[in-house]
């Protein structure tokens, strides 16, 4: 009983620091974003400082606003927390692993997704609906190239776990599988378009007619805006993390000492600050796309982990 | 037959290539600019000759050093070249009228390559080599013929045309060299010239064309017909 | 004993239906009367279903009826169990929805007697359906629903559509009983007798057994409503009374999923792989089309019926997968696949009635069934929306509801496929799991718009504007469907083992290894592959919800909380006409997808008269319809037409020459006679 009671209380340290971390992430890409920019870069800490003045703002309301516009930050924070708990990030094996696997975490990224279009259609003003439409289309369309990327994973590993998948990974050496580059590749296209990055949606603008997400919080303020930050903060972080579950789960503690658990934590960051710089890089480098070319680029990322899972077929399953 | 004595990661390395060629026809059907046609072809071949060059350092073939100097050199540089000039010459950088958007073609383009691979796990079940690189190889040969003949069916101007056929050609150069990478020398460099010749002609007739019609189109051949 | 129960679900529902001939007599009482029968009915169907579920028990029974020397055989047995059970709680609900949503009859054109008498006759016939133990009283109960379910869309038959609509449903209705019955008939040749029992014991060759698969696919597949065929569907459930429309998109098309289920499973026995596949692509096709066909309607009843054509193709998927394993030689996935069948059955009947309950409401309060003029309705009736989204939630399979757990089983099916040997299903497989995801993702694009236009924004119309809450009586209905989803999302460990016990039936193994761990976690094929807890789940989801809002909600600072006009970036002047609409909101996909349908797109722009360059008017028309019209239907009407005008030349009209046929006709025979 004490045994499983360190595990949970581990568990919930990890999700607070999974939560805690989040905003540094954030904070990390857009240092190195000004930094490959000639840009003089904001101070590591900016997204706390920005949360915190939310924090403290009174919220106004639009006149039209429904119970389902004040509920929403507090349904898709939790969301986006429960899908981060389902994913181990420092250590594996934790019992909060096995309460949800990647398609649940899928799901449960999906339910926040929900909620928010929902909210942004709520005051009716047209840039809430379009933003809402932009967004579920998008959404749709990175949904199977995921589930395809998922399913090459969970075939090779014998698991949909995440928690498994990481050990049968770890456990297999070294390997360079054909079919993990392609769904690598796509799995990033994916995570770009989800969490709403640039060649897709331009987290910055507040130029109307091209956003994405900006474009459906546009009506929140205060603590209700902090929140939605916050998860979407919390959300890119996420594929980070699972990216590098799945690709590179080198340094993640498999055991709970405490020696391995720091190697994991400090293996994390690493991680972490390599993603970051990795998307602050495609940041720099593409432009934004035409909202009808985003179609196309997804079909792309469908296609590379299609070509994936078929070499992943041809090459690693049994004849 | 190969991939059987290789070592793991020099396998992997083989798969990649391999499919990497594949993707690089996935480029040349989902894109409209004709220039990214012609570098994706480009890069085509040199992944094909790097494909020969380590198969002959694996395998000890000494002749298959000089195909793959010679693939680098025809099908990576003078024929990109020789396409690169009538480009510039006939101004035409994009395909226009597309038969099938670009993202419908790469889907098809994948329904192509599950059929490829079930054809290939017959073919290689029928021959009873039914080893993973085999089948693999026969997957993107097919694929890559197959994809090259999509382009054929469904881009109307000349350009892609031949870049399509050449496309197809790889296709089978690349299968070959893996399949049987013992082919005798000079039936790969009878290859290599037939192709330096098809595509010769290929320029000549369009530039005919262009002449004679004034575009390069084929919806525009329909003119011609009587 | 539970027998008894069974025969209760048939002969109460069968007795308000005599009771409501007398409707016009005394309205108050009667309409009461009735349907407290009919929820009496649907409560000794639940109870009966689940006893038998519980028990695992078979019953059978003989009853004198019908023709001489073909006497009724009925049998209630766990796969008959669960779908009495399936459609009690829906007539439950209906039940209590019932009476305030058809006081709006009352004073109509057509006798409320009609309504009742068919409703009870309807639901009588469907309980019969899952009762029939042989081929005989099968058709007759099959037969009965149909044309019963026929009166019922015709009811209001003022309209000329809904008159159309109840030909063509009729029409496909019975060219669905003819297939089924030539499916029964090449089983009975090899049988001795028409009960199922015989059937199931006959030795039929294998090229027998799939002729006699594929017309039952085809019939069943056309009542069921699968692409192509499924085009009566949106045709015949809008303009039906709405709840009448909750117990044919809920029920009716469940029953054609038992008759299919049954008779394979039940009855042919030797399943083959490749029909597995053969119905697995048909249902991801349905699955596919039915939502991208969805997305693009904006007449809410009608969108809802496009929806069932999904969620039946998603049903579909689950029993090909399940028929591939089992003819692989699998047997235990084949029951994983078959139990997300049936529980993406039962969310199905539940989600699916409970939406149309809700539009109905929207329908009593409004007159108005289109979303273009809705908007704003969750200020006008909270508690309808608040369920209607409970409704939303669980079609889009969103967890914590029941649509989630369905489909998430159907993943985890699908994801078995490294198990198969042939590359032909290993390569179909992963792609038609990637479909479903993209038809789960539409479908929630689907009811972000749905839930968007009319519930959310401001209202687009003057009757939105004064639109009430519904009775009670209507909100306990579909709150009692609405609360069932979120039961059978969170626990979905105690549903697997209800539902278990009919593969044990059917396929004589259960899914133990779904409850190993306890209650708590739902583990399909074992903890190490893939586990989802979604009680602890929701727990975690209602702690932090709660956390949140005690830690952040201004509860010390006594200032109300500001309200403002919206700020749209700081343009203002918002009318409802400037919201998006449904069709624009739906833009993006119906550009991406667009050979899916046949599209007229018409733009009118008018020029000012005075100001040559000033716009004055733009007009935009949009006509979307359905491609299977003129790729199968059309063809084979003409086709029809033609061969019957050829037949037709045979009718002279003169009386010599009907003569010289039978003359004809007589020597031939006499010929033939030895």
């Amino acid at each position: 009983m004490a045994g499983s009671l360190t595990l949970w209380s581990l568990a919930l340290l990890q999700v607070l620091v999974f939560i805690a971390g989040a905003p540094l992430l954030t904070g990390w890409i857009r240092r190195v974003r000004s930094a490959l920019q000639n840009r003089a870069a904001p101070p590591i800490w900016q997204p706390y400082r920005e949360l915190a003045k939310l924090f403290r703002k009174n919220v106004v309301l639009a006149d039209e606003a429904s119970w389902i516009f004040r509920t929403t930050p507090y349904v898709v924070l939790a969301a986006t927390v429960s899908a981060a708990a389902a994913l181990p990030a420092v250590a594996t094996h934790l019992p909060t692993d096995a309460i949800a696997d990647v398609i649940v975490l899928v799901g449960f990224l999906a339910l926040a997704r929900f909620f928010l279009a929902l909210a942004a259609m709520d005051v009716g003003t047209a840039f809430g609906g379009m933003a809402a439409s932009r967004e579920m289309m998008v959404a749709s369309l990175a949904e199977p190239a995921m589930l395809i990327a998922v399913f090459t994973l969970s075939m090779t590993a014998g698991s949909t776990n995440l928690s498994t998948a990481v050990g049968y990974i770890l456990h297999s050496g070294l390997v360079l599988r054909p079919a993990f580059v392609f769904t690598l590749v796509g799995l990033l296209m994916v995570a770009i378009a989800e969490t709403g990055r640039l060649p897709v949606d331009n987290p910055a603008t507040h130029l109307e007619l091209t956003m994405i997400h900006e474009g459906m919080i546009l009506e929140y303020g205060g603590r209700h805006l902090a929140l939605i930050e916050w998860a979407s903060e919390i959300k890119l972080m996420i594929y980070g993390v699972l990216i590098a579950d799945l690709f590179l789960p080198w340094g993640i503690a498999t055991r709970l000492t405490v020696p391995s658990l720091l190697l994991g934590s400090i293996a994390l960051v690493a991680k972490l600050a390599f993603w970051g710089g990795l998307l602050a890089m495609v940041e720099t480098h593409f432009a934004k796309m035409r909202l009808f070319r985003v179609p196309e680029f997804l079909n792309i990322a469908f296609l590379l982990c299609l070509l994936g899972l078929l070499s992943h077929l041809i090459l690693e399953v049994a004849l | 037959m190969i991939a059987l004595h290789l070592s793991p990661l020099l396998a992997s390395i083989f798969s990649l290539i391999v499919i990497g060629a594949l993707v690089l026809s996935f480029v040349m059907l989902g894109s409209r600019w004709l220039m990214d046609y012609m570098l994706a072809f480009a890069v085509q071949s040199w992944l094909i000759a790097i494909l020969s060059a380590l198969m002959a350092w694996t395998g000890g073939y000494t002749e298959l050093y000089f195909v793959a100097v010679l693939t680098a050199l025809f099908r990576g540089l003078v024929l990109p070249l020789m396409l690169l000039w009538v480009l510039k010459r006939l101004h035409v950088n994009r395909e226009l009228h597309e038969v099938v958007r670009p993202s419908t073609a790469l889907v098809l383009g994948a329904v192509l390559v599950i059929f490829s691979m079930v054809v290939a796990y017959r073919i290689g079940h029928a021959v009873d080599i039914e080893t993973r690189g085999v089948v693999l190889a026969l997957t993107v040969m097919l694929s890559i013929m197959l994809i090259g003949f999509l382009m054929l069916a469904i881009r109307r101007e000349a350009v892609s045309s031949i870049l399509g056929i050449l496309m197809l050609e790889n296709g089978i150069f690349l299968g070959s060299q893996i399949l049987v990478p013992g082919m005798p020398l000079m039936i790969e460099l009878v290859l290599l010239f037939d192709l330096l010749v098809a595509v010769t002609c290929f320029v000549v007739l369009v530039w005919y064309l262009m002449a004679s019609v004034g575009a390069t189109g084929s919806q525009a051949l329909q003119k011609l017909v009587g | 004993m539970i027998l008894v129960l069974g025969y209760g679900a048939v002969v109460l529902p069968f007795a308000a239906a005599l009771i409501a001939l007398l409707s016009d007599l005394f309205p108050r009482t009667v309409r009461a009367g009735f349907f407290l029968l009919l929820a009496a009915g649907g409560g000794v169907s639940v109870v009966a279903g689940v006893g038998c579920l519980l028990t695992g028990g078979i019953v059978t029974g003989q009853l004198g009826l019908g023709l001489p020397g073909l006497a009724w055989h009925l049998r209630l047995d766990p796969l008959s169990g669960f779908f009495l059970a399936v459609t009690g709680i829906v007539v439950v609900a209906v039940a209590c929805y019932g009476p305030a949503y058809v006081r709006q009859y009352q004073n109509g054109q057509q006798p409320l007697s009609a309504l009742g008498f068919f409703t009870g006759i309807f639901v009588a016939g469907m309980q019969l359906v899952l009762l029939a133990n042989d081929v005989f009283l099968f058709m007759l109960a099959w037969e009965i629903m149909s044309l019963s379910s026929y009166f019922l869309v015709t009811y209001q038959h003022q309209h000329a559509a809904n008159r159309r609509a109840g030909f063509l449903y009729l029409l496909m209705a019975e060219g669905s009983a003819l297939l089924i019955l030539l499916a029964f008939g090449i089983l009975a040749a090899f049988a001795h007798g028409l009960t199922f029992g015989a059937l199931r014991a006959a030795h039929v060759p294998v090229e027998w057994a799939t002729a006699a698969f594929v017309l039952a696919l085809l019939g069943f597949g056309l009542k069921a409503g699968l692409v192509p065929f499924h085009v009566w569907l949106p045709e015949a459930h809008p303009v039906a009374p709405s709840h009448i429309s909750a117990l044919m998109s809920g029920l009716m098309l469940k029953v054609a999923v038992y008759g299919f289920i049954r008779f394979v499973y039940g009855l042919v026995v030797h399943i083959q792989w490749r029909w597995g596949l053969a119905v697995l692509i048909l249902g991801t096709v349905s699955a596919l089309f039915g939502v991208l066909y969805a997305i693009m309607q904006h007449d809410l009843k009608r969108l809802l019926a496009y929806h069932s054509v999904e969620n039946i193709g998603i049903i579909f998927m689950g029993l090909g997968l399940s028929m591939i394993f089992i003819g692989t030689g699998h047997p235990v996935l084949g029951v994983l696949g078959l139990i997300a069948a049936l529980y993406h059955t039962l969310n199905h009947a539940l989600f699916k009635s409970l939406l149309f309950l809700g539009s109905g409401a929207i329908l009593l309060r409004t007159h108005e069934g289109d979303l273009e003029h809705m908007g704003g309705l969750i200020r006008r009736m909270p508690q309808t929306a608040l369920l209607f989204l409970i409704g939303c939630l669980s079609i889009s399979a969103l967890p914590p509801f029941n649509g989630f757990v369905s489909e998430w089983l159907t993943f985890q099916t699908a994801l078995q496929v490294s198990v198969l040997s042939n590359t032909v299903l290993r390569a179909v497989l992963p792609v038609s799991a990637a479909l479903l995801a993209l038809t789960g993702a539409l479908a929630a694009t689907c009811f972000v718009k749905v839930y968007g236009v009319a519930f959310l924004g401001r209202s687009r119309t003057r009757r939105i504007r004064h639109a009430r809450e519904v009775a009670w009586g209507m909100r306990v209905g579909m709150g009692l469907l609405a609360l069932l989803c979120l039961v059978f999302g969170i626990l979905p460990t105690l549903t697997i083992r209800l539902i278990e016990s009919v593969p044990r039936l059917l396929l004589h193994r259960g899914l133990p290894s779904a409850s190993v761990h306890g209650w708590l976690w739902l583990t399909p094929v074992s903890a190490r592959v893939a586990s989802y807890s979604a009680p602890l789940l929701v727990l975690g989801l209602v702690l932090m919800l709660a956390l949140g809002y005690g830690l952040l909600h201004p509860r010390r600072r006594r200032a109300a909380i500001r309200r403002s006009h919206a700020w749209d970036c700081g343009f203002g002047g918002l009318t409802p006409r400037m919201q998006y609409t449904s069709t624009a909101f739906s833009m993006p996909i119906r550009r991406i997808f667009s050979p899916v349908w046949t599209l007229k797109e018409q733009t009118e722009v008018q020029m000012d008269d005075r100001e040559p360059l000033r716009v004055a008017g733009i007009r935009y028309q949009l006509q979307i319809s359905d491609r299977i019209w003129p790729l199968l239907y059309e063809p084979m009407a003409r086709g029809l037409q033609l061969v019957t005008r050829r037949i037709g030349r045979i009718q002279t009209g003169r009386v010599r020459t009907y003569l010289a046929y039978s003359f004809f006709t007589l020597l031939l025979l006499l010929w033939l006679v030895r």
